[in-house]
């Protein structure tokens, strides 16, 4: 305890691994039957911004038998005090060793903290290979929307789970706690856990392989074990747990304050989009659930702001009921609330406007590509009149700052597209100085990501664009957009290079990790930290080649690393979605309009909620 | 407006944030505890926090000071009893006062800060070395000390910012008490002190590894030092 105080001393911002947050959870090491360290692999203000940990923590700490306890990725500053002092990878609540935990359980969200999971797993003293660690070493978990392709990772961790983690939790502690009880060993509880519907245990599937590389298959090495892995979803999303009471970080988190999630899902089925997919159905929670906890949210953290959290905040159904029952109860307390992103209309910026008294900050649209061919491929269903009515709509409220989110390297673009990209945001500040926003303070900021082809999603088979292409797509709007009141941002392509492999990568990747890892590699999604040539040098040390899986447009025929993942969404549906993709037909959302037959509510016995249905 | 002294430790856990977390945190307990705030007026109302003096991150400190308003008058003891319950790990509300909306500024008002330092030295300094150290330091003319700001590297003299130093040692175990200029300007950090003292002292070891505790905030009146709080 004093050998950690003494390193807090000496790193840039102790708040990180300091603990005492209001809400935060110390119970009894020795009054319960399970311990669980909640890994997130990336920084604290990272970590403390997700309501996914909030969530688990929640749940996991009302038990009487559990405990959950949170860990985050060390800073590099920390991580060299630890490796020089010798001190193992410690929690927050108890500032315990990692490694005298029963289970260390990690959240995958992005593919480019897998270096940050092995890096905290050897932090911690835990054998990296789930294979050859020991039974008195903790047991490794992983979930998340990365858990949907878990294959890169399957080497390190016992089981995945795979979808909504509310219900299954339970279950995967209890079975936990019984196996314990009965004395079994490790593998043993691995064998059972795989009874449990969600759950995805590597070991128990080998995969094979063709000689040019591709897969020939994916198997269960055990008569009993499901061929395939059916994702968990809360079907009643007003009957689930809620964390009205989470943690509140002591030092800034990159999103402060409160999070209240009015709906999972989302279907505007955007082709490109992996979260529209995974999380399927949409579930709307009901005005009173969402009133009552708002309000406790407000009074058990002190947070002046609370964010309308969800895939796409303005499609709730009931959303201007809901803001009119918020806005009395917590305009006399200053409370604000927020919405993270706005669909690009009108009525989007209706609201808004309604939320946000003073307009202080951007408000941001993602039409992702620059012209209506393109958006019709990736089914964005937004016109270029919606978003200059949008824009207008902001401008003539007082805002003076626009961000447009794009995507290059889609699927079909051409150089029309991202001429359609430097076409709306002079477009955008025309219509600003239209209306009279004060010359030099007009700001439009134009975002530029990197498609990446993800696992699950229509666009699972498309190549991506190579770095260099993208490049030069990149230098070409930069070139292009001239204008001194254009800003513009862009992801970098080798950093989505990383992530495309990994997004569509096998169990043979495992071996570049360690690779990566061994060579200094962490903190990959950090450009002060993301070292492309070591990772070069780990993928020739593994004699796997990344291009296999970032460029290479993958046939339909083809087995794919993640087909035993099942998202409850059919692979027919997405092979359409593929095909009406370059046919640019646009597809409906099944909120409002006829069901898809995209097959998630038959296969796994779901429906949508929607409060109320448009007409 | 209605003004309330509060008198806090900042310990343990809370030992470890910054000065603006600190305002962060007190505004938000403050609101849990359902204290009617008082606000700014204009376009981005703000409640009104005071503090006496940010503390270091890391220090302890053990009689710290934040002037909180509020729109509506409740008992001191209220505030106390509303408080005290939802704050963060390591922060303790010690005492609330009421104090008149016309008192001078909080952090205007204070000139003297008094600290203490604990450390470990190497067991064969002997407690007539540790004596000499302190003597060097009370005697010498000048004491200069670099700090490393912003805007670069500057150097100043400390030493008619040392108003009282004493030092106590056993055996390896040293324990330093001064007090010391502080406010908004001038203010003199206990580790320059410690610093100077290692230095003149000739004594082995590093501030950076002393754990220091603010004991108590001052105003002169009159030649003498009154505590804040």
């Amino acid at each position: 305890m004093l050998e950690i105080e003494r390193l807090l001393q000496r790193v840039e911002k102790p708040g990180r691994y300091a603990g005492g947050e209001y809400n935060a959870v110390r119970k009894n090491w020795d009054r319960v039957a399970v311990r669980v360290a909640f890994a997130f692999p990336d920084v604290y203000e990272v970590g403390m911004s997700h309501l996914g940990l909030q969530i688990l923590y929640g749940i996991v700490n009302r038990r009487q038998d559990a405990l959950m306890e949170r860990v985050f990725a060390p800073w590099p500053d920390m991580e060299a005090l630890l490796r020089t002092k010798g001190i193992p990878l410690f929690t927050i609540e108890s500032r315990r060793p990692v490694r005298d935990f029963d289970i260390l359980a990690f959240t995958l969200q992005y593919e480019l903290t897998y270096t940050n999971v092995l890096n905290m797993m050897e932090l911690a003293g835990i054998t990296l290979t789930a294979a050859a660690r020991g039974e008195n070493e903790p047991l490794v978990i992983a979930g998340g929307p990365c858990a949907f392709n878990p294959e890169p990772l399957a080497a390190f961790v016992d089981l995945f789970v795979i979808g909504e983690g509310e219900e299954v939790v339970h279950e995967l502690l209890d079975a936990y706690i019984r196996a314990r009880r009965e004395g079994k060993r490790r593998t043993a509880f691995l064998r059972d856990a795989a009874d449990i519907p969600g759950v995805y245990v590597p070991s128990l599937y080998a995969a094979d392989y063709f000689s040019d590389g591709r897969i020939a298959g994916i198997r269960p090495l055990l008569p009993d074990v499901p061929a395939r892995v059916t994702k968990r979803v809360v079907r009643d999303l007003d009957a689930a747990p809620f964390p009205t009471h989470p943690v509140v970080p002591t030092i800034e988190a990159v999103h402060d304050r409160g999070m209240l999630e009015i709906f999972r899902g989302c279907t505007r089925g955007c082709r490109f989009c992996q979260a529209g997919i995974i999380y399927r159905p949409v579930r709307e929670r009901s005005l009173e659930r969402l009133l009552a906890d708002g309000q406790e949210l407000v009074r058990n953290t002190g947070y002046d702001e609370i964010s309308l959290t969800s895939l796409s905040s303005v499609d709730y159904s009931q959303l201007y009921p809901l803001v009119d029952r918020f806005l009395p109860v917590f305009k006399p307390e200053r409370v604000s609330i927020s919405l993270p992103s706005l669909r690009a209309d009108a009525f989007a910026v209706e609201i808004a406007r309604r939320l946000q008294e003073v307009r202080k900050g951007t408000l941001t649209f993602a039409p992702e590509a620059g012209t209506q061919r393109l958006r019709d491929v990736i089914n964005k269903r937004v016109t270029e009149e919606d978003l200059l009515r949008a824009v207008e709509a902001a401008f003539a409220s007082g805002w003076l700052r626009v961000k447009l989110y794009f995507m290059v390297g889609l699927p079909t673009e051409t150089e029309t597209d991202l001429d359609g990209i430097t076409a709306l945001a002079a477009s955008v500040l025309k219509v600003g100085e239209r209306c009279g926003v004060p010359k030099g303070r007009l700001r439009v900021t134009v975002s530029a990501a990197c498609f990446v082809p993800k696992a699950h999603t229509p666009f699972q088979w498309e190549p991506q664009a190579d770095r260099e292409t993208l490049r030069e797509k990149i230098l070409y709007l930069k070139r292009r957009l001239k204008d001194r009141r254009i800003d513009l941002d862009w992801h970098d392509p080798e950093t989505s290079f990383l992530e495309a492999v990994f997004a569509r990568g096998d169990r043979r990747l495992s071996a570049v990790l360690l690779a990566a890892r061994r060579l200094g590699c962490r903190f990959d999604g950090w450009r002060e930290h993301f070292d492309f040539a070591r990772w070069q040098q780990a993928f020739a040390e593994s004699g796997l080649d990344p291009a296999d899986y970032a460029y290479r447009r993958y046939d339909y025929s083809e087995v794919l690393a993640w087909d035993h993942i099942d998202t409850g969404v059919s692979r027919d549906f997405l092979v359409t979605e593929h095909q009406r993709a370059y046919r640019g037909e646009l597809t409906p959302d099944c909120r409002w309009e006829d069901c898809l037959a995209c097959g998630v509510c038959p296969e796994l016995g779901v429906a949508p909620v929607i409060l109320e249905v448009r007409s | 407006m209605f003004r309330y002294r509060v008198t806090f430790r900042k310990e343990g856990p809370a030992r470890w944030i910054g000065h603006l977390d600190l305002v962060r945190a007190m505004e938000r307990a403050c609101r849990r505890a359902g204290l009617p705030l008082w606000y700014s007026e204009g376009f981005n109302p703000r409640p009104r926090f005071v503090f006496a003096l940010p503390l270091p991150v890391g220090h302890i400190g053990l009689k710290e000071l934040v002037d909180v308003y509020l729109r509506v008058p409740a008992g001191a003891d209220s505030v106390k009893a509303r408080l005290a319950p939802v704050l963060p790990g390591g922060i303790v509300v010690v005492a609330v006062v009421r104090v008149p909306r016309e008192a001078p500024n909080l952090m205007a008002a204070v000139q003297r800060a008094s600290y203490v330092a604990e450390g470990g030295l190497d067991p064969a300094v002997t407690p007539a070395a540790v004596e000499t150290a302190v003597r060097a330091v009370l005697e010498a003319k000048e004491i200069k000390s670099v700090r490393q700001g912003k805007a670069g590297r500057k150097e100043r003299d400390i030493r008619p910012g040392i108003f009282d130093l004493a030092a106590e040692y056993d055996r390896g175990e040293l324990r330093v008490a001064m007090t010391v200029k502080a406010g908004q300007q001038g203010n003199i950090r206990p580790e320059e002190v410690v610093e100077a003292l290692l230095r003149l002292g000739g004594l082995p070891g590093d501030a950076m590894d002393f754990t220091f505790y603010r004991t108590g905030l001052f105003v002169v009146t009159a030649g003498r030092l009154v505590g804040l709080g």
